[in-house]
């Protein structure tokens, strides 16, 4: 009997142990895998929402991302595939996407960004570490706003898809073998993106995945898929609804461009106020009154509406810190500090909103503005790696209500999406 | 929203989503702990729940130390719940 009981404490340890690895391991793999637009769009012109799915199967994924804002009007994206699963795919990905990162904040730190150097400097390094018969899958791109321009250099990664104006989908596909520890050149292309208006990039464990009842893949349905979508979503939600179950590591980008210019249907700019959070409470539901019956969406844009706004309210214009709050809430002095503060605050908060259709589903498009100092949206990667932290509580129930949300670079505008 | 109080219950039906909601629900659970150390919430119906209901009732378990059980009606709101880890901390169980 004694052995027994031993036996379970060992075992009970051992699972700790591994359980304890296997966190930091995810915690590290999540700290090499940069993206300097974590919940952010894009604000320059058009409004580009960008969005990321990261699902490994397993604790160390074969696949990895980055995305690094390089300078005003470039951004580079890298999706790594490393051939396999487990452990040694694991470290090729990790080891690739570390490298890439380093040499780019160097780049950036000279302000010497070339995207033909990471390249051939990435496969350099790789090169050696390769196995004899390992093949990597990789995507580097570079999209250049000022031009216009997408520059790509594709190592056997599924073809990505673009869909332009007229709303044909466009295959690019790769123009270069998988990597390998024998590669001698590489070729860059180029593409004019200027009619092009949503962007999807990914690594195979998508394409490849069995679909439900065992008849075909969803590479058979991933352009109709697409073509449908305008959010990531809308591809996730069609995704997962279409197969049984996840058969490898899943990774993709999904960046959508839409019109800045287009007219609000409803806008208003509101003083910073507790009595004014009433009122644009009121008036925000009014508005969804108009728009739909259905009471759940109502009431969960009203939710998201609630603690955006909330947060353009208490620590956009009255700047007041998490901490802080936190505290006058414990000292039971919070509404009285707010109303003290709000009295010498000249600031506004300004809300637009407007309802955008397409194919055949209709969105509405709310855009919260303060004038605050805004706050660096990294922050929020922490909160939704581990939602019981104390902070940032209304912005996971505000992504959990919503079809996504998205910050400006700032950080004191955000822009959330309510599907009808 | 609604909300109907015994002597250490609280029921709360309809939609919980508004700043007055939450200064409601604040309102009324202080002055019931201001007498006793343990209270029962039916959440009836409502599907989600603000951040802020949410810190003030993390502030009363945690910090003031009033015994709270939450009982709740939907899914949707056990499964929030579940996600930011808080089903231990507030009791929290689907009814």
């Amino acid at each position: 009997m004694q052995k027994n009981e031993e036996e379970i404490q060992r075992l009970k340890e051992k699972e700790q142990y591994n359980k304890y690895q296997e966190d930091l391991a995810f915690a590290k793999e999540l700290n090499i895998l940069r993206n300097d637009f974590y919940y952010q769009m894009i604000d320059d012109g058009d409004i580009l929402l960008i969005d990321f799915l990261y699902k490994p199967l397993d604790l160390l994924s074969g696949d990895a991302y980055t995305a690094r804002r390089i300078d005003g009007h470039r951004n580079f994206y890298l999706i790594v595939d490393g051939m396999g699963k487990g452990l040694s795919a694991s470290l090729t990905a990790m080891t690739m996407t570390t490298f890439v990162n380093h040499i780019i904040d160097k780049m950036i730190e000279y302000d010497s960004f070339s995207f033909e150097i990471l390249i051939n400097e990435s496969i350099d390094y790789i090169k050696p570490i390769l196995l004899e018969e390992e093949a990597v899958s990789i995507d580097f791109l570079l999209f250049n706003t000022a031009f216009e321009t997408l520059s790509y250099s594709k190592f056997a990664m599924p073809a990505s898809l673009l869909q332009d104006t007229d709303n044909n989908i466009l295959k690019l596909k790769s123009n270069n073998p998988p990597l390998s520890k024998y590669q001698k050149n590489f070729k860059v292309d180029e593409y004019n993106i200027k009619n092009i208006n949503k962007f999807l990039f990914c690594s195979d464990g998508i394409i490849e995945n069995s679909i439900k009842n065992g008849s075909g893949s969803y590479a058979d349905f991933i352009e109709d898929d697409f073509k449908n979508s305008f959010t990531r979503e809308d591809l996730k939600t069609n995704f997962f609804n279409r197969i049984d179950k996840e058969e490898d590591d899943i990774t993709l980008i999904f960046i959508n461009r839409f019109n800045k210019e287009q007219p609000s249907i409803y806008e208003r700019s509101f003083e910073t106020s507790l009595e004014e959070i009433d009122n644009a409470t009121e008036w925000y539901s009014e508005i969804f009154d108009q728009i739909t019956n259905d009471q759940k969406i109502a009431y969960k844009a009203g939710l998201v509406f609630t603690e955006l706004y909330m947060n353009a309210y208490e620590h956009g214009n009255l700047g007041i810190t998490a901490q802080v709050k936190h505290k006058l809430l414990d000292e039971n002095l919070y509404f009285q500090t707010l109303e003290k503060i709000e009295s010498s605050c000249e600031k506004k908060i300004d809300v637009k909103v407007s309802i955008l259709t397409y194919s055949s589903s209709s969105y509405v498009i709310t855009q919260i503005t303060d004038e605050g100092d805004g706050f660096d949206t990294q922050i929020l990667s922490k909160i939704f790696r581990n939602s019981a932290i104390f902070n940032g509580r209304g912005v996971f129930v505000s992504r959990k209500n919503s079809f996504g949300i998205y910050y400006n670079s700032k950080g004191n505008s955000v822009l959330y999406l309510s599907k009808l | 929203m609604e909300l109907t109080q015994t002597s250490n219950t609280l029921t709360i039906t309809g939609n919980i989503k508004t700043v007055s909601d939450f200064q409601n629900i604040k309102n009324a659970l202080d002055h019931m702990i201001s007498t006793q150390n343990s209270v029962t919430l039916h959440i009836v119906d409502s599907i989600s729940i603000t951040s802020s209901i949410i810190g003030y009732f993390n502030k009363l378990v945690l910090k003031d130390g009033v015994d709270m059980q939450i009982n709740i009606g939907t899914e949707q709101l056990l499964e929030l719940f579940d996600d930011l880890n808080l089903t231990a901390t507030f009791k929290a169980k689907k009814v």
